[in-house]
């Protein structure tokens, strides 16, 4: 066994990488319920595109390039993560207008994600031109230090309390949102606060393990606990299941294999996902067709 | 419940359940020189405790303002609302009103079963860090029994049929024992036998729990059904003692085309009907007396 | 996606650096107009400028050294951008169509150049390909794809490493044939540079000489030590020199080490004495800050590229090897 190998041999290169993956699990896991019922996943794909924008803004700030001090990377984190949750909102605010027949969401969605694009390239440009900012925000699991993948575990506990917080008008909103309105639930509140979360799990997710994992980590755990449950709580539980599941299983697969770490937790996480739909179409298949 | 005297309205001595004094809405004008758009229009109303109104109204005559504006998310243009002697939207926060919204709001591939759905309202109101307590539990539970879905509380909600699901909706909206009920186009998808059962099961509501039932809906049967008084909502409210004090002017006015294919299987009372056309649309305080103190028929447009 | 986006931002500064040449084109139409006076002389000379692209910074320093003073040199690469994987734009492709003098590494390094000058071929245009003077094979390499390989280890399958430029010798070995085109591309210009350029080609090749005795002088006492760069691009200036690359962390340039080539340069630097992890400033340090953390060494920075000096280049990089083999 490779794995053990490299986990005994090398603590300091891949225990980092082990625990933000385990960090990003936990936090993508659970909102990634909600993306899937929500049919959410192209505005997760908007903001990590508004990462961009993000980039140009740390750019202007002099925080854009190839050796910065830790400090100096925490505020570069906080400028890509403030643009991108000020998109989300964006988004947010674009689609609420969809109530009057102004802007579809998906249209809002692309409006942010192309303007965001050229704003970044505007002022990389101009303030950093010789910036290689796609390592910046497409990350490599592997090249998580440690400060990163705690800072990942610190992002992970934060949403989940923000998720724990909020979860009934979450769920009563989520399942009926008309109805949770009439129930005095805030729902524009609860609806900006998940585009938030969402928002802040993307761009931490992106930076660490790059987007393709991000993406995978925010869709396949919700749909693949989907399948196997009809009750919301459990629900949850299996989403995280699948997620750490799969995630150890990339991992392995990646040290056994040398394969890249993201490609082979997202064919794990695959993998978890069709065992779910194969399983589940046994177990639960009238109450699922039915709905 | 405290009463504020100042809306204490009708010879009874007893505020009214719902009062609409010369309510108007209008939509805010799309372009900045443009008009606004006209819903409702000088609508007022008093529905008393007890009271079981039907609106009638076509499609986009204001229905689902008129529940808006009753559940306060939206504020009127002009005129004042009460709801139980309150401001609207703090009647809905103190849990007096409750609202079944039609069917096609909630998204049924979600993983909930109808216990969940209910518990949802019923544990809508606990701080954040409190687990769901046995009271909440027990007022969800008597609300399925209420409703008799006890049966099917734990099956999934998207595996229930229309009625059942009917229901459901019902036992959330009175799991937190609201004075008010609201009900919009509560019988899409439910065939006659059904139809009649969900009458019975409102009026038998009506009567364990003191509610005030507001129904309504496009269809006719719907609203006709066990209801004390119809009204007919197209932009202004038209009012009529009972259901079969309805006439096929009258709704043919409302719905602006020929009536009789709805009309068909409905008995009209030709008693009632005179009757009807005799308070309509001067006077509406006539026949019911005491119970129902305001009724104004509103200008026609 | 990266790749999208790795164009756009290549576009941004090819577009300043067109920018600027389009300026520089405009005011040498203004002097070229003044040229009708008949004493214009120095407008004359403007107009006879020999345009030269290269298409890395280093051949530029190069270059310059046996051109005219006042010719131009345009670098194709952008600064920052590694040489591996850069995608020439069609306006690269213009700008060389346009040139005088066209210098390029060869050996897989460009291949839309050179397929570009093979089949836009221009009458009395000067072409130098650094690997087919020196008589380097490429081999049978399919280089097409090159940058795109993502399973690695290209340069260690196909043996053919194109970074002659950083060995001073094979370059000396390569002045004869760039001042001959030099001399070409005079012609094409209407100008007779045989001369300036031979006196050009003395002195290069002095300084050549001096840089080759620096480098061997200062690295004699680490004879057989090992280093550990980034990518692999130090080869010939480690085996003319008596060092030995132990091991690179991108074999594969486009991407990211994986797990086992990470163990395994890890296990190169406590085995074999490495004094420190040579990076390069082209690529992420990320990785290579995470295994020289994981090794106990410090990280230093050589640049196989420069700013387009080729000199100061080639002593900084000197520097560098030398304070980090002193263990400073």
């Amino acid at each position: 066994m490779k794995t053990l190998e490299y986990l005994r041999d090398y603590p300091d290169l891949f225990w980092p990488a082990c625990l933000a993956a385990l960090a990003l699990a936990l936090l993508c896991s659970m909102l990634s319920v909600l993306v899937v019922l929500k049919r959410m996943a192209f505005i997760g794909q908007g903001i990590s595109h508004a990462g961009f924008g993000g980039i140009g803004l740390a750019a202007v700030f002099g925080l854009a390039s190839a050796s910065l001090s830790p400090g100096a990377t925490i505020a570069q984190f906080v400028v890509v993560l403030g643009f991108c949750i000020a998109s989300a909102l964006g988004v947010g605010i674009l689609s609420a207008q969809h109530k009057q027949g102004q802007t579809h969401e998906d249209t809002a969605i692309g409006i942010v994600l192309v303007l965001s694009m050229a704003i970044g390239s505007v002022l990389v440009g101009i303030y950093s031109p010789r910036f290689q900012w796609e390592s910046f925000l497409f990350g490599y699991l592997l090249n998580t230090a440690w400060p990163d993948a705690w800072m990942a575990v610190g992002v992970s506990v934060g949403v989940l309390a923000a998720l724990f917080w909020a979860r009934r008008p979450m769920a009563f909103w989520a399942f009926d949102p008309r109805a949770a309105e009439a129930f005095g639930v805030r729902t524009g509140a609860v609806r900006v606060l998940l585009l938030v979360l969402l928002a802040v799990a993307t761009v931490t997710a992106m930076r660490l393990a790059g987007v393709v994992l991000a993406s995978a980590l925010l869709i396949l755990p919700g749909a693949a606990a989907l399948r196997l449950s009809s009750r919301f709580g459990v629900v949850m539980g299996l989403s995280v299941a699948c997620a750490v599941v799969g995630v150890l299983a990339g991992l392995v697969l990646s040290f056994e294999t040398n394969w890249p770490p993201g490609p082979s937790i997202v064919f794990t996480l695959t993998a978890v996902y069709l065992v779910a739909s194969v399983a589940g179409r046994r177990a639960f298949a009238p109450s699922v067709q039915a709905g | 419940m405290g009463i504020d005297p100042q809306h204490e309205i009708g010879p009874s001595g007893f505020a009214a359940a719902l009062e609409y004094r010369g309510v108007s809405f209008a939509y805010p004008a799309r372009a900045a020189d443009g008009p606004s758009v006209p819903v409702l229009s000088d609508v007022t109303l008093s529905v008393s405790h007890r009271e079981r109104l039907g609106v009638l109204g076509p499609n986009g005559g204001g229905k689902s303002t008129l529940l808006k504006l009753t559940l306060g998310l939206i504020k009127p243009t002009r005129g004042t609302i009460r709801v139980l002697g309150r401001e609207p939207g703090a009647a809905r926060a103190e849990g007096l009103v409750a609202y079944v919204p039609q069917k096609s709001g909630a998204e049924l591939a979600f993983p909930i079963s109808a216990r969940q759905v209910v518990l949802q309202a019923a544990t809508l109101h606990l701080p954040a860090w409190k687990r769901t307590d046995a009271e909440s539990i027990r007022r969800a539970e008597w609300a399925l029994s209420l409703v008799g879905a006890t049966e099917y509380a734990d099956r999934h909600a998207g595996a229930l049929s229309g009625g059942q699901l009917q229901r459901v909706w019902i036992a959330r909206a009175l799991a937190n024992r609201p004075r008010l009920l609201l009900l919009d186009e509560p019988t899409v998808g439910i065939d006659p036998a059904g139809q009649q059962q969900f009458s019975d099961l409102l009026t038998r509501l009506r009567n364990e729990m003191d509610l005030t039932i507001v129904v309504v809906s496009h269809d006719l049967r719907t609203v006709a059904a066990g209801c004390d008084r119809v009204a007919c909502l197209a932009r202004t409210l038209h009012f009529h003692d009972a259901p079969g004090g309805l006439t096929p002017a009258v709704l043919a006015e409302v719905f602006r085309h020929d009536v009789s294919a709805i009309f068909g299987d409905v008995h009209i009372d030709a008693h009632r009907a005179a009757e009807c056309a005799h308070h309509h649309p001067t006077q509406g305080a006539g026949a019911g007396g005491a119970s129902r103190p305001i009724v104004d028929g509103g200008r026609s447009s | 996606m990266r790749r999208a986006v790795k164009r756009r931002s290549g576009n941004v500064v090819v577009l300043a650096s067109l920018a600027a040449a389009v300026a520089a084109g405009v005011m040498g139409l203004g002097l070229g107009a003044c040229s009708q006076d008949p004493g214009g002389s120095k407008a004359q000379a403007a107009e006879k400028r020999v345009s030269a692209v290269v298409t890395i910074a280093p051949l530029a320093g190069l270059v310059r050294d046996l051109l005219p003073a006042g010719s131009e040199v345009t670098i194709l690469m952008p600064p920052g951008r590694s040489e591996h994987g850069y995608e020439f734009t069609p306006k690269d492709l213009a700008t060389i169509g346009k040139a005088d003098l066209v210098v390029q590494v060869g050996l897989g390094l460009e291949p839309k150049v050179e397929q570009f000058l093979t089949e836009h071929p221009s009458e009395g245009r000067a072409e130098v390909v650094l690997g087919k003077v020196l008589g380097i094979s490429e081999g049978e390499s399919d280089h097409e794809h090159h940058a795109h390989d993502e399973h690695g280890n290209c340069l260690h399958d196909h043996g053919v490493d194109p970074h002659v430029w950083l060995d001073p010798v094979l370059v000396a070995e390569a002045v004869p044939a760039l001042t001959e085109a030099v001399v070409k591309a005079g012609r094409r210009t209407s100008q007779d540079l045989s001369g300036s350029a031979k006196a050009a080609q003395e002195e290069l090749l002095r300084r050549l000489k001096e840089l080759d005795a620096e480098y061997a002088a200062a690295l004699k006492p680490f004879e057989g030590r090992a280093i550990v760069t980034h990518h692999a691009a130090w080869g010939r200036l480690a085996s003319r020199y008596g060092l030995r690359v132990a091991d690179v962390l991108r074999p594969a340039e486009s991407s990211e080490p994986t797990p086992e080539q990470m163990a395994s340069v890890v296990e190169a630097l406590k085995r074999e004495n490495v004094p420190a992890v040579f990076i390069e400033p082209q690529y992420d340090a990320k990785s290579a800050k995470r295994i020289a953390e994981q090794a106990g060494l410090p990280v230093k920075t050589l640049d196989p590229l420069g700013e387009g000096d080729y000199f100061a280049m080639m002593r900084a990089n000197l520097g560098v090897l030398v304070s980090a083999l002193n263990g400073k």
